[in-house]
């Protein structure tokens, strides 16, 4: 009796807390069109305007948090900065506001039209930086939000998760780089 | 023995169920699309197409004290008129309401009294967000009737406010005879009847308290805070 009792519990056990796969990350159900390049094959490009170019170690370093991934599971995501515009399908721009509680907001284009990311595949985005409520940031911080705003730009909508980069800074962030689930949510875009 | 092999396949049964429910939460992430598109014709038939930008705030307001501690007034109105404003160097543009005070909760204002209020967002055109992308040029031009079209340009999933809705709004005062909303749209509640609700930020559902009250529930919780 005592041995079935235990192999009872011990089915249980491995059915509670047994690792299944289970997903934090929100996708908008659509991405870049022309994807995020196939790292080692082929690539896609950034393009900083001038008003970025403050940000420009930040955004590289948070480019670099997506393309060289820190967990064991890897992307194909490959990115380099462009100085052709036309080339570049990620724009990065700067304002300064203090009205807007936004430190970076993402904006989706197919050709040069205005797209949401939940209705159809967007060609290019912009992203904006608001130097205004950057200032306040920590440089980790900062690059956390350019990392966020990445995120978007590739397809990832927010969560309430504090340990993924698309959880808003305001809602409890605590990284400033993507972790496991943020690549997951790439590789179930583009994979 | 057979029952304990009865009780291993009991389990790995429950254990199969286990990770076919959480397979099939993961397809649910990426089936929105499809009712959205549906949501998009409809709103094109309409004539208004609706656009989105997705950011990241800096600031949580959580409950009605966090709201009443950064704002200067706290009201309710109709909103009068909304204009649409532009500023060079930003995609978005923002909106000018002007909203006649029905119920002043706090504040230096009157019954009667028009405010205006600026928030991003709001009404505008093909023909703009086609110029403010800076890529007008590389591709086909749109036609008349394309350019003309109106947008509503959305933030988080969160419209502007619009002629004709009432509103309850936690404000904060910006540049002469200008509010801001505390917050962004965190300080702006609809109104229903005596009953108030903040909408969500898309994605944000789930972290994101709606605060759904009565009206008079806001006003004592709202003037406790003041005190």
């Amino acid at each position: 009796m005592k041995k079935r009792l235990s192999l009872l519990l011990s089915v249980l056990a491995l059915v509670v807390f047994f690792p299944t796969e289970s997903f934090a990350y929100i996708l908008y159900g659509h991405k870049l069109t022309n994807g995020v390049g196939n790292w080692g094959k082929n690539r896609q490009y950034y393009y900083l305007h001038d008003s970025a170019n403050k940000y420009k170690p930040l955004i590289k370093n948070a480019w670099n948090t997506w393309i060289y991934s820190s967990s064991i599971l890897s992307t194909p995501i490959s990115f380099r900065e462009s100085t052709n515009k036309k080339a570049s399908v990620i724009e990065f721009t700067s304002y300064d506001d203090s009205s807007d509680i936004r430190s970076g907001v993402t904006y989706f284009y197919r050709y040069k039209e205005k797209v949401e990311p939940e209705k159809s595949n967007w060609g290019w985005a912009r992203i904006e930086l608001n130097q205004a409520k950057l200032k306040y940031l920590s440089s980790g911080d900062q690059q956390g939000t350019i990392a966020h705003e990445i995120g978007h730009a590739m397809g990832l909508a927010h969560n309430g998760d504090e340990f993924s980069v698309m959880c808003q800074f305001a809602f409890g962030r605590k990284t400033s780089r993507p972790l496991l689930d943020d690549y997951k949510g790439i590789n179930a875009i583009y994979n | 023995m057979k029952k304990g092999l009865i009780l291993l396949s009991i389990g790995a049964i429950l254990l199969g169920s286990v990770m076919v429910v959480s397979a099939s939460s993961s397809v649910f992430t990426t089936n929105t699309g499809t009712k959205a598109t549906k949501k998009a014709t409809e709103e094109k038939d309409l004539g208004i197409i609706t656009v989105e930008a997705h950011s990241d705030i800096v600031r949580f307001y959580p409950d009605i004290r966090s709201l009443t501690k950064d704002s200067d007034i706290v009201i309710e109105g109709d909103v009068m008129n909304a204009s649409t404003k532009y500023y060079k160097d930003r995609v978005a543009p923002s909106t000018l309401s002007q909203v006649k005070v029905s119920r002043v909760i706090s504040g230096d204002v009157k019954i009667g009294d028009v405010l205006t209020f600026q928030e991003t967002g709001g009404i505008t055109t093909q023909r703009y967000i086609s110029e403010s992308s800076g890529r007008g040029k590389d591709f086909p031009p749109l036609s008349e009737a394309e350019e003309n079209k109106q947008v509503d340009f959305k933030i988080d999933g969160i419209s502007a406010m619009k002629k004709g809705e009432k509103v309850m709004l936690f404000g904060g005062r910006y540049q002469e005879g200008i509010y801001l909303i505390v917050g962004g749209y965190q300080g702006k509640f609809k109104v229903d009847d005596e009953q108030i609700e903040r909408p969500a930020p898309k994605g944000d559902e789930a972290v994101y308290p709606a605060l759904k009250m009565s009206l008079s529930s806001l006003e004592s919780e709202v003037k406790s805070f003041k005190k």
